[in-house]
C-alpha cells in the first residue's frame, strides 16, 4: 500500500469516526408538539367534574398504533389516579393505588389497578367520585367509549364492601 | 499481499477504530453506585452509560427501593417504551424513549440525553430522574447523598388571604424561625433548595419572598423569609397533603374584616360579591319537537353558555351572580338528553349543565320567567354558535315551586316493563353485615347501623300494612362469609328478584377519608328508579337535619342488578363529626325509617287491601 492510498484510508477512517460520532451523539431529538388530553377528577361535592389538560407524548419512531394507543391510555389512567396537585380539593383513589396495566381494544380501554383501591374507607362517596373520574378521562382518549376496570388483573363484579358495579364495562352514561 | 488486499486490509481496521471508539459508551457499566438517602443506603446497579451521563434501568432493584422510601409508584412493564411515576404530590414524572422532554406534574423539562430502549429495559438519565423526584446528589466525604429539596413554592391569592406553598418529595415541617413586625422566617430541617433568590409580590399581605439555603449536606436547612405588608398576619403552617406546607397570609383588610364579621358556612359568598339574581326552579318539558328546560330566575342577571365539540356532547349555560334556591340535582332527561346538573359551582354562578347523547341544535331564549334551553330533535347545524351570551331580566317575579326537584312533564312517559308478582312485597337490604363491616368510626360500624334502620324501617312498614323481607336480618353475611363480591351482592339482589318485590331500598351509611363531606344522598341506577329516588331524598332532605346532597345516578351494584324500582340510601356520613352524633342517636335513625316509610307512601301509595298482612321473615 503506498503512501497516498494510506492517506486515503486514513481521511475515511477520520470521516466514518466523525460521521459516527454526530450520528449517534449529535443526531438532533425533535419533539413534535403532543395531542392535549382532559384529565378529569370529581370535586369534593362528590358529582361536579373538574379538569386539567395533559400534553400526550406523540408517537415514538418505530412504535406501533397498537402501543402508542396502549401508551397513552396508561398516561391517561396514571393521571388520574394520581389526581390533581395537592392543594386542590378532590375526591381522590386511595394512598398506595397503582395503575398495573392500561390497553385499549376497540372503543374499550382497560385499565388494571391494584387491589389497594379497596381501601376506600366504606362510602359510595369516594368510590362513586373515583370512577366517574376515570371513566371520564379514558372516554376523553380518542375511540374510547367504554372502560373496563380489573383489580389485581381479575374481573370482579365490585370491590370488595364495595358499591359499584364492575362486572361490565363503565359508560360516562352510567353517571 | 497484494495492493487490493492490503486496501481492503486498512479499510477493515479502520472500521475496527471506529468500533472501538464507539462501542465503549455502549458497555454497561455494571458496578453499583451506592448513594444515601434518609440514612438509607441506596445501591443502583444497572447503569448505562452515553455520552457521559449515566442512565439507570427503570427496573434497577435500588430505583424501585428509592420509590418506595418516597411513597412512589412505577407504571412500566418490560418493553414498554414509556415509564410513569406517581409522586407522593401526587403528580406524575413520565419518561418516553427518544423523546428529551419529559414531564414532572404539570412542567415539561429537557433531558441532557433522552431515555432509551436496550433490549426490553427503558433506560433514563440518571440526573433528570433525580431531579424529576425533587432530589440532588450531593457528596460529603467519600458518601454522596440524595438531598431532598423543595422542588417548587407556589405562591397564590385566594381571596383576600395569599398562600405559600412549598413542595418536597418529602414531608415537610417547617419551623418559625423568626417573627418581626413586618416579617416571619421559617426554617425548613432537612430540605435543600435550587430555588435560592428573591422574588417580590403584590398579592394581599405579601410583599416579597425570599429563599436561602444553611447547613450541610446531610443536615440542610432552606430558609424561607416572608416580607408581609403592615398589619398583615401568618397563620400556622399547615398542609394540605401532609407533604406540601402552607403558610397563609392575611391582610390586614381581610383581619378587620373577620374581626367583625364572622363568616357562615352556610353562606360562601366572599366578602364584596353581588348576588342580584336566584334561581328558583327548573321544569323539563319533553315532546316530539324536542327538549325544552324552563330555568326560572327572579332578578337582574346574565348568562352565558357554551358547548364542547363532538364527540364530547356537553352544553352548559352560567347564570351570573345568581344562587340556587332549589336543592342541586342531577337526574336523567329525556329525548337526546342523557343527563342534567344542576349545581351552585361558585358562590356568584350557578350552572345547568346537559350531557346529549349527539350534537343537537340548541336554542337559548330568555323569557320573562327566566331562560328556556330547547334541545331539538335536529342534530346541529354546521355553522351553529359554541357559545354565547345575554341579559336575563325579570325584577320581582317570584315562581313558586311545589317541589324543590325539577319536574318531568307526563308527555316523557318511563318505559317501565316491571311487574311485580307481589305488589305488597318490599325489600330491604341493610348495607354490608357480617363479615363486611363498611365504613368504621369510633367502633360504631355502618353494618349495625344500617341494620338498626332496617329493622326499624320493617317495623314501620309492617304496621302500615306492607310485606317486607330483610336480605338479612341479623347482622350476618347474605351469601356466606368472606364470599366474592358479586356473590354477596347478587344475593341480595336475587332475594327482592325471586320474590318479586315492589320496590328495593338498600340503607346504608356514608364515609370519606376527611371529615369535610356530610349529608343525605339518594343513588340510583336505572331510569326507572328515578321516581322512587327523587320521593326518597325529598322525605330524607326534609325531616332528617343534615345536607341534602341530592340524588345521583351512579352505576351502583344493588339497584342497577334489582328488576324493580331500587335505590341506594346513604343517610348521612360516619366521617362527619355532626352527621355522625345523628347516626348515633336512635330518635335520629327512627327518624330515617319513618322519612322512607313516607316516602314509600308517596312513592307506591297504600298497600294493596286485597291480601292479608304482611310479615317479616
Amino acid at each position: 500500500m503506498n503512501r497516498s492510498t494510506r492517506l486515503i484510508v486514513l481521511v475515511i477512517a477520520v470521516i466514518a469516526l466523525v460521521g459516527g460520532y454526530f450520528l449517534f451523539f449529535r443526531r438532533p431529538i425533535v419533539a413534535p408538539v403532543g395531542t392535549p388530553l382532559t384529565v378529569y377528577y370529581t370535586a369534593t361535592d362528590g358529582t361536579s367534574l373538574k379538569t386539567w389538560t395533559i400534553t400526550m407524548r406523540p408517537s415514538a419512531p418505530g412504535e406501533s398504533p397498537d402501543a402508542h394507543q396502549a401508551a397513552l391510555a396508561l398516561y391517561a389512567a396514571v393521571q388520574t389516579v394520581a389526581g390533581p396537585p395537592a392543594n386542590i380539593s378532590a375526591i381522590r383513589f386511595p394512598a398506595g393505588t397503582r395503575v398495573l396495566g392500561a390497553s385499549v381494544t376497540g372503543a374499550m380501554a382497560t385499565v388494571d389497578l391494584s387491589g389497594d383501591v379497596a381501601k376506600t374507607g366504606g362510602g359510595s362517596f369516594g368510590e362513586d367520585g373515583e370512577f366517574k373520574a376515570l371513566v371520564y378521562t379514558m372516554t376523553a382518549l380518542p375511540g374510547v367509549t367504554a372502560v373496563k376496570i380489573t383489580i389485581d388483573g381479575k374481573s370482579v363484579a365490585s370491590l370488595p364492601g364495595g358499591h359499584l358495579a364492575l362486572d361490565e364495562p363503565l359508560h360516562r352514561s352510567d353517571w | 499481499m497484494n495492493r487490493f488486499t492490503a486496501r481492503i486490509g486498512s479499510l477493515a481496521a479502520a472500521l475496527l477504530v471506529l468500533l472501538l471508539c464507539i462501542a465503549p459508551a455502549h458497555v454497561r457499566a455494571q458496578s453499583q453506585t451506592t448513594y444515601v438517602f434518609d440514612a438509607y443506603s441506596v445501591g443502583f446497579a444497572d447503569f448505562d452509560a452515553r455520552s457521559g451521563t449515566r442512565a439507570l434501568a427503570i427496573n434497577d432493584a435500588g430505583l424501585a427501593a428509592l420509590l418506595y422510601r418516597l411513597h412512589a409508584t412505577l407504571s412500566w412493564k418490560p418493553g414498554a417504551r414509556s415509564a410513569l411515576i406517581s409522586t407522593a404530590q401526587p403528580s406524575v414524572v413520565s419518561f418516553t424513549a427518544g423523546d428529551l422532554t419529559y414531564n414532572s406534574g404539570s412542567v415539561v423539562a429537557t433531558a441532557r440525553v433522552a431515555p432509551y430502549m436496550m433490549g426490553s429495559v427503558l433506560y433514563v438519565p440518571l440526573d433528570s430522574l433525580l431531579q424529576a423526584l425533587y432530589l440532588k446528589p450531593v457528596q460529603s466525604g467519600a458518601m454522596t447523598y440524595l438531598q431532598p429539596q423543595i422542588g417548587s413554592v407556589d405562591v397564590q391569592a385566594k381571596g383576600a388571604v395569599t398562600r405559600v406553598t412549598a413542595f418536597s418529595s418529602v414531608r415537610l415541617h417547617p419551623r418559625l424561625l423568626e417573627r418581626l413586625p413586618n416579617a416571619m422566617a421559617y426554617a425548613f430541617e432537612g430540605v435543600g433548595t435550587s430555588l435560592v433568590g428573591s422574588q417580590p409580590s403584590h398579592l394581599p399581605g405579601l410583599r416579597a419572598v425570599t429563599i436561602v439555603q444553611r447547613g450541610t449536606a446531610t443536615n440542610p436547612v432552606t430558609i424561607v423569609r416572608l416580607e408581609l405588608s403592615p398589619g398583615a398576619t401568618v397563620a400556622v403552617p399547615g398542609s394540605d397533603d401532609g407533604r406540601d406546607a402552607v403558610l397563609s397570609i392575611a391582610s390586614a383588610d381581610t383581619a378587620a374584616v373577620a374581626a367583625v364579621t364572622p363568616t357562615s358556612p352556610s353562606n360562601p359568598a366572599p366578602q364584596g360579591a353581588s348576588i342580584s339574581a336566584t334561581v328558583t326552579g327548573v321544569n323539563a318539558v319533553g315532546d316530539a319537537s324536542g327538549y325544552s328546560m324552563m330555568i326560572q330566575v327572579t332578578g337582574n342577571t346574565s348568562y352565558e353558555w357554551h358547548r364542547l365539540h363532538p364527540p364530547d356532547n356537553r352544553f352548559w349555560v352560567d347564570i351570573r351572580n345568581a344562587q340556587l334556591h332549589m336543592a342541586p340535582a342531577e337526574y336523567a332527561g329525556g329525548h337526546d338528553v342523557q343527563t342534567i346538573r344542576i349545581r351552585q359551582v361558585d358562590p356568584q354562578t350557578v350552572r345547568i349543565a346537559l350531557s346529549l347523547d349527539a350534537e343537537k341544535h340548541i336554542d337559548v331564549t330568555p323569557t320573562p320567567q327566566g331562560l328556556t334551553i330547547t334541545v331539538s330533535t335536529q342534530d346541529a347545524l354546521a355553522d351553529d354558535p359554541h357559545a354565547g351570551v345575554g341579559p336575563i331580566g325579570n325584577p320581582g317575579t317570584v315562581v313558586a315551586m311545589a317541589s324543590p326537584y325539577p319536574q318531568v312533564a307526563a308527555q316523557t312517559p318511563w318505559k317501565f316493563g316491571y311487574v311485580p308478582t307481589n305488589p305488597r312485597l318490599i325489600v330491604i337490604d341493610p348495607g354490608h353485615g357480617g363479615s363486611d363491616r363498611g365504613a368504621v368510626r369510633d367502633g360504631v360500624s355502618e353494618a349495625a347501623l344500617n341494620l338498626d334502620m332496617a329493622h326499624r324501617l320493617r317495623d314501620v312498614l309492617v304496621a302500615r300494612g306492607w310485606q317486607v323481607i330483610l336480605t338479612h336480618s341479623t347482622d350476618v353475611d347474605v351469601y356466606g362469609p368472606d364470599a366474592s363480591a358479586h356473590d354477596e351482592l347478587q344475593a341480595r339482589d336475587d332475594i327482592a328478584n325471586n320474590a318479586g318485590a315492589r320496590l328495593l331500598i338498600s340503607i346504608h351509611s356514608n364515609a370519606f377519608i376527611n371529615d369535610g363531606p356530610s349529608g343525605t344522598t339518594t343513588y340510583y341506577a336505572k331510569a326507572e328508579d328515578l321516581a322512587l329516588a327523587r320521593d326518597v331524598q325529598s322525605e330524607l332532605a326534609a325531616r332528617l337535619g343534615v345536607k341534602n346532597d341530592g340524588i345521583i345516578k351512579s352505576h351502583f351494584y344493588v339497584p342497577l342488578h334489582a328488576k324493580m324500582p331500587a335505590v341506594l340510601v346513604e343517610t348521612a356520613f360516619l366521617s362527619n363529626p355532626s352527621d355522625f352524633r345523628k347516626l348515633r342517636d336512635p330518635q335520629w335513625r327512627e327518624l330515617v325509617a319513618q322519612s322512607l316509610a313516607d316516602a314509600i307512601a308517596e312513592y307506591a301509595g297504600a298497600p294493596p287491601a286485597t291480601q292479608s298482612q304482611g310479615d317479616t321473615p
